[in-house]
Formats: C-alpha cells, structure tokens, sequence
C-alpha cells in the first residue's frame, strides 16, 4: 500500500477506535470495535496491509497520531446550548399566524373590507330568511 | 465520539395525535442540538437563532406528513443542514460572522490540564479551522464529530451516499489536521 492508500484509511480506523499500528495490525474483520455504530468499515486484509505499512513508515504513523490528537479535539467540544427563552420564542412564532390574520383583517382599507363585510351581511341575512 | 440522547419514544405519536403539548416537548428535546449545528455552521448566535427557530416553525407545518422512515433527530438534522447550507450560500446573507467569537469550549477532563491562556489559544485555533472548512465538509465533521452521527444517520440527513460522507469526513478531518499542526504536532 501506498502512503496515499494508507491514509485513505484513516478516517475509518479512528471511529474503529484503531490508534496505533499494533491495533490496526490485530482483530477480526468486523464493522467497527465494540459499541461503535458509525459504520466505518475497514477489511482486515486492508488492516493487516495498513499495520505493516504503518511499522516501516514514521510520516504516516506520525499522521495517524496527530489526525488521532485532532479528533480527539474534537470530541472535547463542549455542545453549545440554545439561549435563554428560545423554546418560547418559538411557541410564540409558531401561534403568530392567527394574530398576524387578525391583524392584516382590522388593517384592511376600507375598499376591500366593506364589501367584503356587505356580502357577509347578505349571506347571514339570506340564511335567517 | 459524544453519546447523543435517544429520541423520546412516544414523542412522534403524541405529535401526530395532536397532542397540543407535545410540540413544546419536541423544541425542548432538540433545542440545543438544533441550534448547536446551527452555531457551527453559521458562526454567530445571533444568526443561528434565526435558523433554529425556523426549523421548529417548519417542522410544526409539517410534522403531518412526517412518515416516521428517519429518527425524529435524523429529520432534524436534515431540516437543519439543509436551512444553514442555503443560508450560507445566499447572495444576500452579510459577511461571515466567523471569528467575532469564540464559540469553541474544550471540556477540561485531563489529569494535567493546560493553563487557561494555552487552553483558549486552542480553542480559538479550532474554532478558525472549523469555520474554515468548505460548508460541504463542516456539515459533516459537525454531524459526526460535534454531534455523534453514524456515516448512515449523515447520508440520510444530507441525502448523500455513505462513500461521499466518508469521503468528504476523511478530507474535513485532514484538513483540520493540517490547520492545527501547531497544536497536535
């Protein structure tokens, strides 16, 4: 395997939870180490490939360690909580609708509303008689 | 990679039923990991409100015709990337907030903790690397590294095959490797 074709991997062997050479070089094929769900696949020929590739060259084992170092940055990022009031501000936005219509109605010129309101008038009085 | 909380079991029922409670159920249960996707993508809280609480209104209108295929979460996300995506790429969006604060915080769990001053020097190094990612990569480092999706949950939420995801996490990551060489060594 090539430097390039080594690091190909890398992404997949970290979320496999395989560090070190001696790691990536041991275990069954399988989809990912214990508890892992992402879906990282890596073949256990690939591995074994990967682990010997890793034991002659320090530039990609030098790789893996810092791209391990980043990720493990990464997962440290405290998550970011959605400000103060948020869930009512929402609530609020998503019963707005009927005020905005309530709104808009008692806004309306006077040559849309009046005879929109002379045909209610008609259709309520044709309905009582 | 961070535990996520599993959906709340009779969330999506009491939903479709009506339950006129069960809305505000679901804006307290996913607040935070909305509007955290948002914080990252865009950069700015104010910004990332705006987007949030959009995709509550939008789930609202529609949740009727939420067939239940995806996780309630997994349709979150999805609504989410896809509004801070557009957002990014509208001509009318103003200058990119990145860099006006700090959003980055490191838990602090090691037995030989850096000082407060080298601690904020790598958050603000990560914050930048992260907000220097093309959009199409810092959705899914976000999604995967910041919010703990699996590859299928990712390509479900972006509608994306699994190989790109890999691919365009694989590139994100090394991206971030070569901008925090200072840091990571």
């Amino acid at each position: 395997m090539t430097c390039a074709e080594v690091r190909s991997h890398f992404s997949d062997l970290l979320d496999q939870g395989l560090t070190s050479a001696e790691a990536v070089g041991t275990g069954a094929e399988s989809p990912g180490a214990p508890g892992d769900d992402t879906g990282a696949t890596v073949r256990a020929a690939d591995r074994a490939a990967i682990a010997a590739h890793l034991a002659t060259c320090s530039e990609c084992a030098h790789e893996l360690a810092a791209l391990r170092k980043t990720l493990a940055l990464l997962h440290a990022v405290d998550p970011v909580a959605a400000p103060i009031g948020f869930v009512d501000r929402v609530l609020e936005r998503v019963s707005r609708p009927w005020s905005r219509r309530l709104a808009r109605w008692l806004v309306r010129p006077l040559h849309v509303k009046l005879p929109l309101e002379a045909a209610a008038i008609v259709a309520v009085s044709i309905g009582v008689a | 990679v961070r535990e996520r909380p599993a959906d709340p079991p009779s969330l999506l029922a009491r939903l479709r039923a009506g339950d006129p409670a069960a809305f505000e159920d679901l804006v307290r249960a996913y607040q935070h990991r909305v509007f955290s996707v948002a914080v990252r993508m865009l950069g700015s809280r104010a910004e990332a409100e705006e987007i949030a609480q959009e995709v509550f209104v939008r789930v609202h209108r529609s949740i009727g015709g939420f067939r239940g295929d995806a996780a309630l979460s997994t349709w979150l996300y999805a609504i989410t990337s896809r509004l801070c995506l557009t957002h990014l790429a509208s001509p009318r969006r103003r200058v990119p907030h990145h860099g006006e604060e700090v959003l980055v915080r490191l838990r602090d769990d090691r037995s030989d903790p850096p000082s407060t001053l080298e601690r904020r020097e790598v958050e603000r190094l990560l914050h930048r690397a992260i907000a220097e990612l093309p959009d199409d990569r810092r959705i899914v480092l976000v999604l995967r590294d910041l919010e703990g999706l699996a590859y299928e949950e990712i390509a479900e939420a972006l509608d994306l095959e699994v190989g790109t995801v890999k691919s365009r996490l694989h590139r994100a990551r090394m991206e971030l490797r070569e901008r925090l060489e200072k840091v990571t060594g």
